[in-house]
This record gives structure tokens, sequence and C-alpha cells, in this order.
């Protein structure tokens, strides 16, 4: 087809469009559904009984704090980069860095003295596998498939990081919540049963993103 | 660099105009940098006739993508951004191609050696034939590549050529011959 015909025939047909709202806005609205999932979530699986003196404990105030801000970095970069002309070579890539360097942090910190046996006995503990993979998965799983679903809606020209950024924005935010209905503060058991499976659902996000945000 | 900034303002102003349904900017817009799209898809793929077959991908992404444009940011980094996307595409198509063809190409290679399994040579000569009628950069491809035995990279090497360049024009060599040779 001639570069006029196809001019003509673009322009001719032309319909008006909704404008994709700003980042700021999408972001919001994002935040807003998963913060009402990861409510929900706690509300039917039962907050632990300590919850009211663990929230006065500094090191879980920190992680909280720590997991919220990987959560709200990834999803800002996310939806960012799921717009043409924005890349990781700009502000968004040091928001990636600084999230993914938060999730090492907490998964150093949380699995630095892990001992292999200790990571076999939890391997073992099917509680771990029954009650918290299962619900963790749950709590993030909901929130990851919106985020696609709505960054497919753009046009991400890097599918790969968006994926990545938009699972590890939904984990985050459900490894937070599975802290507060899970009673256990054994390193071993969240270092295997809810950071390891979060981050490598996390890492299946840039498969998933590859695939599912093609244009 | 401010004349640069201003058209890549009044495109971002045609273009906003088009989210709105206003089909004379829009026309106006995509006359303007269809050039440039052109210009850009040049400088990625090497055949002249693919390059054009992009712009205009390039022009349908934008026109299904122009939902994702925000007025308030320039339009430049927004079109190009979805250019290089579809280049991308474009060359990857290319490489899947060339790759997937490469099994055809060995089968005729045995018709072109010393050691062919044909000793017929009114074939041989017809093979000659459908050789002389290619292009010159066709024959020297052919020559390289199918006599002498040259891989695709050195090939480009030797003639200054992308890898991917060469081996499409390989192909349509190949195809050309095949034509030549089937008319027979």
């Amino acid at each position: 087809m001639k570069n006029d015909d196809l001019i003509k025939q673009l322009s001719d047909n032309l319909q008006p469009v909704k404008r994709l709202p700003s980042i700021s806005v999408r972001t919001m609205r994002w935040l807003g559904f998963v913060i009402f999932w990861v409510a929900l979530g706690l509300y039917l699986l039962d907050l632990r009984a300590d919850w009211p003196d663990k929230v006065m404990d500094n090191e879980f105030i920190i992680e909280s704090v720590l997991f919220s801000l990987a959560g709200l970095l990834s999803s800002i970069v996310a939806i960012a980069l799921s717009v043409p002309g924005k890349t990781l070579k700009s502000i968004y890539g040091v928001l990636g860095a600084v999230s993914v360097a938060l999730w090492v942090g907490l998964i150093i910190w949380k699995g630095f003295f892990v001992s292999m046996p200790e990571v076999r006995e939890q391997l073992g503990f099917i509680h771990g596998l029954q009650i918290c993979f299962t619900s963790v998965a749950g709590l993030a799983l909901v929130p990851a498939l919106f985020v696609l679903y709505y960054v497919r809606k753009a046009a991400s020209c890097s599918p790969a990081a968006v994926g990545f950024f938009s699972v590890l924005a939904a984990a985050s935010f459900a490894t937070l919540g599975s802290r507060y209905f899970c009673d256990i503060d054994d390193h071993a058991h969240i270092f295997v049963w809810h950071f390891i499976p979060m981050m490598s659902l996390a890492i299946g996000g840039v498969l998933i993103g590859r695939s599912f945000l093609k244009w | 660099m401010l004349f640069k900034k201003q058209l890549s303002d009044d495109w971002g102003q045609l273009m906003a105009k088009a989210q709105d349904g206003d089909s004379a900017a829009y026309q106006k817009l995509l006359a303007a940098i269809q050039p440039a799209l052109l210009a850009f898809a040049r400088k990625q793929i090497f055949d002249a006739q693919l390059a054009e077959d992009a712009s205009q991908e390039i022009m349908l992404a934008i026109h299904k993508q122009r939902h994702t444009f925000d007025p308030t940011q320039p339009f430049k980094p927004w079109m190009y951004a979805i250019a290089r996307h579809k280049c991308i595409d474009t060359i990857r198509k290319i490489q899947r191609k060339s790759d997937a063809e490469v099994g055809i190409t060995d089968e005729i290679e045995t018709f072109l050696t010393s050691s062919s399994n044909t000793e017929d040579e009114d074939v041989k000569k017809d093979l000659e034939t459908a050789l002389s009628s290619l292009n010159e950069k066709q024959q020297k491809v052919i020559h390289l590549m199918k006599l002498e035995g040259y891989t695709a990279q050195e090939v480009a090497d030797q003639m200054d050529m992308t890898v991917s360049a060469v081996k499409v024009t390989a192909h349509r060599a190949i195809k050309h011959m095949q034509k030549s040779l089937g008319s027979k």
C-alpha cells in the first residue's frame, strides 16, 4: 500500500480515543486495588493474634516500611514503563534498582543467618506449603493479574521489565500482608515460604511480560 | 535545537487534536512524520523495501497506540520509541525467516559444487545461466557463500554488509534462481 493511501485511510477512519490517565493516577488506582485486596485477604485469613504487639516492634516496622517502599517503587516503574518513550535509562531505572535492592537487602537480612539444615527442615514443614505459600500466592496472584491487565492497555516497549516490576509490586504487598497473618517469625520460615516464592514469581514476571505484553 | 523542539511540540499538538477525533490534524501529522519514520527505518533496516514496509508498520502502531500519548509530554520520544520497537520486531522477523531458509540453500548448494550429485551438463549450464541473471551483489553473495563456502558472517565482513542483509540477499537470489530454473 502506498504511504499516501495509508495516511488517507487512517485519517478518514479516525475515531476519538480516551487518553490513558497519567502515571500518578494509574499508580494510585492500582495501589488502591492492591491495598483493598490484601486487606480483604487479611480479613478472611485473620490477623495474627499478637499483631498489636508486633506493630510496635522495631524490626517489624522496618520490614513493613521496606516492603511498602519496594511495592510502591515497583508499581511506579511498571506503570511508567508501560508507555512508549519511558525507559529504564531515566529516573525509573533508579527507582527500579532501588526496589530490587530493597528486596535483595530483605532477603539477605532474613536469609543471611539461615543454614541449609534449617532450609531443609522448612521444606519438610507442610504448614508452610499448605498455609503460608498458598495464602501468599493468593494475595499476590490477583493483584499481579490486575496490574498486568492494566499495563497491557498501554504499550510497553520493555515488556520483560514491565512484567518483572508488575509482579514484583504485587509480590511486595503480598509478602507484607503475609507478615500480618503468619505468626511464625522464624527467619528460615519467612525466607523459605514467604520471600523466595515471591521473588521467584517476580522473576517469572519477565517471561509473562514478554508473551503477555506484546503489541 | 529550538526549531526541533517547536516541531516536536507542533506534532504533539496535532496528535492531541487527533486524539479528540480531528481528521485534518491527524492527516497533517502523519504526512509530516512519515519522512522521519522512513529515514529512521532505513537506518535500522538495510533493505529499502523492507524499511518502507517497516515505516508503514510504525505508522499503524502509532495509530493503534495513539491513546498512550500524553499531550503534556514531548511527542518525538514517544514516536521514536514506537518506531524503535517496531523496527526491532521487523529485524527479528527477517532473521527468523533467514534462519528457517538455510536448509533450502544447503540443498541447492550440491548442484553448484564440483563434487555435485548430478553429472548432467545441461543442468549445470542452466544453473550457471540462472546465476548470471542475478544482479552483481546477489551473484557475489551466492558465489562466496555457495561456491567458496564462506559463512554469512565472513561474507558480511568482506562486503561491508550486515549478516541479516547477506542472508536476505542470498534468500532473494535463490528465489530468483528457482523461478528461473522452474520456467525451463
